[in-house]
């Protein structure tokens, strides 16, 4: 609950577009990283590529609703689950997949 | 800061709390930051209930710059809890934001050593030792990262200091752990 007549309430000022550029950030960090993983292990891919806008409708969520979200510790844990479980996928893939022979780039 | 400081402190004035208009800002030492409130300057019980802003210090609430704000918020939260400042809000779900991005570059860093990097001459087992430990910290950021946003929440909510974060320290000595193997790797692709 706020006070209606507080100012800094009413307009937390850049507070909240850091905020809203913090979240796209992180949906694109999730882009990224999907993209890469697509090279190595689709099906792990194309999960995290679609974790994507999930977050980037949480951030649009937060930054509507806060900081009086009554969902938000939820979906910030979900995305912290989110990051842990795909670090233990990566563990997996690399302790299962044998010696990859790296990248050689092409010379010529 | 000061701009929107002066009409905070005219709320509190207007209030139906007439002790605390006179007395809030001059004993709050720091009116820019008045909001937030050193633990220092808080009252005896530091609770920002309905009866902190009337405190025998004159200064208002730990978090909330005016009486009228932190009766308000009290009344609504019936207990010790009150919905800090939106800013300080906003903030910590920045840090822990942040903190997802650095568990997630690392998770990508050890990803990349392990499949992309060619193998070290003479240590096969070389790019599973720079990059798992850099996979599994990522993991542990993020989870870390997200339990400090829980407890920075709740010392908002209580006008406690923030408590300290564990996290660098992790972070730090991880790194500087990886760096270590990661010399000790190629020394020893070196020397075969």
């Amino acid at each position: 609950m706020t006070q209606p007549d507080d100012p800094e309430d009413r307009d937390p000022g850049l507070a909240e577009e850091r905020t809203r550029l913090a979240w796209i950030r992180t949906a694109i960090s999730f882009a990224a990283l999907g993209v890469a993983l697509l090279k190595v292990d689709v099906p792990l891919g194309i999960t995290v590529v679609a974790m994507v806008p999930l977050i980037w409708l949480t951030g649009r969520r937060m930054a509507w609703h806060a900081p009086h979200g009554e969902n938000q510790p939820r979906m910030l844990l979900l995305i912290a689950l989110g990051v842990a479980a795909i670090g233990i996928a990566v563990l997996v893939l690399v302790l299962t997949r044998g010696n990859s022979p790296g990248f050689h780039p092409p010379h010529g | 800061m000061t701009g929107s400081t002066a009409p905070d402190q005219g709320g509190s004035t207007g209030g139906p709390w007439p002790g605390t208009g006179s007395a809030g800002p001059a004993g709050d030492p720091r009116p820019g930051t008045g909001r937030r409130g050193p633990p220092a300057s808080a009252g005896p019980t530091g609770g920002p209930g309905p009866a902190a802003g009337t405190g025998p210090t004159g200064n208002p609430g730990p978090r909330t710059g005016g009486a009228g704000s932190a009766a308000v918020a009290g009344r609504a939260a019936g207990q010790g809890d009150t919905e800090p400042d939106a800013r300080f809000t906003f903030a910590n779900e920045r840090t822990f934001l942040a903190w997802s991005r650095t568990g997630l570059a690392l998770i990508v860093a050890g990803l990349g050593i392990v499949q992309l990097l060619p193998p070290f001459p003479g240590v096969p087992w070389g790019r599973h030792l720079i990059g798992v430990p850099l996979i599994v910290l990522g993991a542990i950021v993020a989870v870390a990262g997200y339990v400090e946003w829980v407890r920075n929440r709740r010392a908002l909510r209580r006008g406690e200091p923030v408590p300290r974060s564990f996290l660098p320290v992790i972070l730090t000595a991880t790194i500087a752990a990886i760096a270590v193997i990661s010399a000790v790797v190629l020394l020893l692709s070196a020397v075969r």
